[in-house]
């Protein structure tokens, strides 16, 4: 004849599983409730959100071309913006006069 | 504003300056909303504290809201075919390609 094994009780099974949620450091929620959890696990995008745009350099052009006065730094996009505003001039494209008043 | 929000470096245009804003004040606000969703989720709260966090949440301005940030090309201020991986649109994406001034990006052929 085989002997039938007890199982044991409902209330012995949810000690053991609250043993164990202690010692493996788990959530004990046996009754699967909704507490949000899942909500504070996601992780915060915050941080990368900020650092997609570069930080503006504190140090400017300007900053070099007066830190060191005895070298020559070349501001080319401007001398080149120069250059088309003369050759527009030469064109007789340049800005119009400004007139002193209102002539009605 | 209490703190001021740091000017972009690379290329500044209407739309990169309020998309910045957007992702500054979706950061500062997330922990409050992340905090507020905890609490309509949770189950255990009574019901009308559950009510009432998500009035708070939806009352919250639209700039907060994560959602409304914008991946923008850096050197163009584009917001369409903007790759994620370079912060550039596909256009300036390939002319700084052909220039060899993305690290180890080539045509593809196989």
């Amino acid at each position: 004849m085989s002997t039938l094994i007890p199982r044991p009780s409902s209330v012995r099974l949810r000690q053991l599983l609250k043993a164990s949620c202690e010692v493996f450091q788990t959530v004990y929620n046996p009754d699967n409730i909704r507490t949000g959890n899942k909500i504070l696990r996601r992780k915060m995008k915050g941080p990368a959100a900020i650092s997609y745009y570069p930080i503006e350099s504190p140090v400017k052009f300007r900053h070099i071309r007066a830190a060191y006065p005895m070298f020559e730094f070349p501001n080319t996009p401007d001398e080149h913006r120069i250059t088309m505003n003369e050759l527009r001039k030469r064109k007789g494209k340049g800005p119009p006069k400004k007139k002193e008043g209102k002539v009605i | 504003m209490a703190t001021k929000i740091p000017t972009p470096g690379c290329f500044i245009n209407t739309m990169i300056v309020r998309d910045n804003f957007k992702r500054h004040m979706a950061a500062e606000a997330e922990a409050e909303r992340r905090a507020l969703k905890h609490i309509v989720y949770n189950m255990t709260v009574p019901v009308r504290a559950r009510i009432q966090a998500q009035l708070k949440l939806a009352v919250m301005p639209n700039y907060t809201r994560m959602n409304q940030t914008k991946s923008r090309c850096v050197v163009s201020g584009k917001g369409r075919a903007v790759l994620s991986e370079f912060k550039m649109s596909r256009h300036q994406f390939r002319m700084a390609a052909q220039n060899g001034e993305l690290p180890g990006v080539k045509r593809a052929t196989w």
